[in-house]
């Protein structure tokens, strides 16, 4: 009997992660389609269906003109799939980083990869090269500039044997004003650029297309399974560096992986779409409120919190002051804030510890 | 079995761990004891590879641990830490689980046996109820229950842990020693860095006493905790006694006389103090008096502030039990009295046989101290005869009375 109960018990346990699992992806689908419908030439729900159906191969006849065809197909859903899967991208270095700190106040930007790569582009907008390497420019000084921030932090904080993820934090930080300053200084002094490199460093999904979206996707799949393979690293390494070794996890190898991982998804994010607050920091801990803290079920479905957040933050921004866009990055932060006061108030009334 | 051979480790310029070569049997529960900074977890780290000696090899059953991979290690070494703070929410269950991580591999989950070896621990450490709670939410020695179990659950030979009942509250040490032993008795070797001396003396087999890095003494308790190692290490004086109900050694450290100032203590060692005590009521006042030249009688040799004075090496004058006291003694007491310069009289029961150390006093005109706790009425056992002479003496102007041991001392 008490076995039974076991497996019972067992089984209930698995079939509540299927069943958000399976949630999840249904609410993105609903979510997509809605998203794709929305703008400012209005497009029914009846024609969306009939031109996704058809672009993968149904047989579906034509009621719509050509003109709707290329605004769903070339406009609105590469924009939609974009941010998908930059808040995917987003929300699991997010989970890496609050693990890998041991904090939960860390967003993956804390170490300086926004404001290295803003700096880059800014730098580079003021110069007058954005466009050398045609529309992969910017997104390619935005990577080089962030990867060669995190190196040089990491090298401050590599002793012989340990990477001291307190030393990196802190270089982090300070490499992170560092770069914001001098990012403040071209602005202050270039007019004629400055609401062009605004734009670019408060993030939006503006001109988001199928090239960029095929780059970013690639990314994201390959940090995002390799991630999924270090999930029980990252909860090893939640207990301290030394018991994680106790427990068999090559640490220091594992640190570096993780690193490198976050570094990557996170920079390439900001190299297409700036930098958009608060999906990192948020969605990791609003999804371990509903699934807990294993990081191996914690990266999944905050790869879906961050994707459906990201999505619904980009419909608001389109639609909230149309015809205006507004950019995503100030909705996430608008939104943002007041959400996560809410969380702390909440865990603080319940007595827990945030 | 595992081993170490001139192991060396400097941190920075300094030297934390200096030539240390040990031996650890199958089936034995060993205690790490010393003082802070002795180098205890340095010497734990370094015997599973979280730190890298220096100088030295560790080995495991011969092998070198330089040829395990931490994997390797893991499967036969684990250790469990003297904080374990989680920063986010983790379910008990979870906690334990990631004591099976080194047997799964990344691309499955955990098999059939996992589930069945984290169920079996989770009963043999009677955690069911809590499984399913959050780890941040039990109590300090839950927590510790569940970081032990996550070690048990990794299924290692050798466990090595920092500290695991340190602030603990008894009920706990006492089932984590318990639980140690048992596994012990199962073929592991367990290490423990311990702070209790009794405890360590109770529940360990073997003992290590380490002192700046290096080893004092390592072998069995009779030979390493002895009066004299335990000054040597931890410099302070400590009477050893033989526990009759847990037949180990009890330790009791001695008062170190209020902490007086060092050149007043050598100035006062002159003074001679003579007490007379007995049924372990001068206990008390006796291990306040390491400093002075002591004598104590008479009393019988079965008693024991006899013992106690014997370990403190005071001078003594005995009788053996229930016999009148000699002639030969009644001499030694007076001759004794005669020459020193204080005497002190603990709140002792008086009966016929020691009534002659109550009569011997009226006629001195030292200073004599009566610690007086109850009123003489009620410890007379000769019809009125003591109350007589003790109320006599207490008239006398030499005489003190005191009735807290704080004043007692105050007063030599």
């Amino acid at each position: 009997m008490k076995m039974r109960y076991k497996i019972i018990n067992l089984k209930r346990k698995n079939s509540i992660s299927i069943i958000f699992f399976f949630i999840s992806i249904i609410i993105i689908l609903l979510s997509i389609i809605y998203a794709i419908s929305l703008g400012s030439v209005n497009i029914n729900f009846g024609k969306v269906w009939g031109i996704l159906l058809r672009a993968i191969g149904f047989n579906i006849e034509k009621t719509w003109n050509s003109g709707e065809e290329n605004i769903i197909l070339f406009l609105r859903l590469p924009r939609v799939l974009m941010t998908l899967i930059v808040g995917g991208m987003l929300a699991v270095s997010g989970v890496i980083a609050q693990s890998l700190f041991k904090n939960p106040i860390v967003d993956p930007y804390i170490i300086g990869i926004s404001s290295s790569a803003g700096f880059g582009s800014a730098l580079c907008i003021m110069l007058g090269f954005s466009a050398v390497f045609s529309i992969f420019t910017l997104p390619l000084v935005s990577f080089v500039f962030s990867c060669s921030a995190i190196l040089i932090i990491y090298k401050l904080s590599k002793t012989k044997y340990h990477l001291s993820m307190s030393a990196l934090l802190l270089s982090g930080i300070a490499i992170s004003f560092f770069f914001s300053a001098f990012t403040s200084f071209i602005l202050y002094f270039s007019e004629e650029h400055a609401h062009y490199i605004l734009t670019f460093l408060m993030g939006s999904f503006w001109g988001a297309n199928w090239q960029e979206l095929i780059v970013i996707f690639i990314i994201f799949i390959i940090g995002f399974s390799i991630s999924l393979f270090y999930g029980r690293d990252l909860n090893a390494m939640v207990l301290g560096d030394s018991t994680a070794q106790s427990i068999g996890i090559n640490v220091e190898q594992s640190k570096r992986i993780l690193l490198i991982l976050m570094t990557f998804l996170t920079s390439a994010t900001v190299a297409f779409c700036g930098s958009i607050g608060f999906v990192g920091l948020m969605i990791p801990h609003f999804t371990r409120m509903l699934i807990g803290s294993d990081n191996n079920k914690l990266l999944i479905f905050s790869a879906f919190g961050g994707a459906l957040l990201l999505l619904w933050a980009d419909i608001i921004a389109r639609t909230i002051i149309a015809p205006i866009e507004l950019p995503v990055g100030i909705l996430t932060s608008l939104l943002g804030g007041p959400f996560f006061i809410y969380l702390i108030i909440k865990k603080k009334k319940s007595g827990e510890s945030l | 079995m595992i081993s170490c051979k001139n192991l060396h480790f400097k941190y920075r310029t300094k030297q934390i761990i200096n030539d240390i070569t040990l031996n650890f049997e199958k089936g034995h529960l060993y205690g790490v004891l010393g003082p802070n900074g002795s180098g205890k977890t340095t010497l734990l780290k370094l015997l599973i590879g979280l730190l890298k000696q220096n100088h030295g090899q560790v080995y495991i059953d011969d092998i070198n641990l330089k040829k395990f991979s931490i994997r390797d290690i893991a499967k036969q070494v684990t250790m469990v830490n003297q904080t374990n703070y989680i920063e986010f929410d983790y379910k008990v269950s979870e906690v334990i689980k990631m004591g099976r991580y080194v047997y799964i591999s990344r691309f499955s989950n955990e098999s059939d046996e996992d589930k069945q070896i984290i169920n079996d621990v989770i009963e043999q450490l009677k955690l069911t109820k809590l499984k399913d709670r959050k780890f941040n939410n039990l109590s300090g020695g839950e927590q510790q229950k569940v970081i032990i179990a996550r070690a048990i659950a990794q299924k290692a030979r050798i466990l090595l842990l920092d500290e695991p009942i340190s602030h603990l509250d008894i009920n706990y040490q006492i089932e984590f020693m318990n639980l140690f032993r048992n596994y012990v008795k199962k073929g592991l070797i367990v290490i423990l860095i311990l702070h209790d001396l009794n405890i360590a003396a109770q529940y360990c087999d073997k003992i290590i006493l380490m002192n700046n890095g290096t080893i004092m003494e390592f072998g069995n308790i009779q030979n390493v905790l002895t009066k004299n190692n335990i000054q040597k290490t931890y410099g302070i004086d400590v009477i050893i006694r033989k526990n009759n109900l847990t037949n180990s050694i009890y330790i009791t450290p001695i008062n170190d006389n209020h902490s007086l100032p060092k050149n007043e203590k050598s100035e006062k060692s002159n003074i001679k103090i003579h007490v007379i005590c007995g049924g372990g009521h001068g206990s008390e006042i006796l291990i306040n008096l390491k400093h002075y030249d002591v004598s104590v009688g008479i009393i019988n040799v079965l008693d024991d502030d006899y013992t106690l004075s014997n370990e403190m090496e005071f001078k003594l004058i005995s009788e053996a039990p229930f016999s009148q006291i000699s002639e030969y003694s009644k001499q030694k007491l007076e001759d004794i009295l005669y020459k020193v310069d204080l005497i002190i009289l603990a709140n002792i029961p008086f009966g016929n046989e020691n009534l002659i150390n109550l009569k011997s006093l009226v006629n001195l005109n030292q200073k004599i101290i009566v610690f007086e706790k109850n009123p003489i009425e009620e410890r007379d056992y000769t019809n009125g005869l003591a109350t007589k002479i003790y109320n006599r003496l207490k008239k006398k102007d030499n005489v003190i009375v005191v009735n807290n041991l704080e004043d007692l001392i105050k007063n030599i």
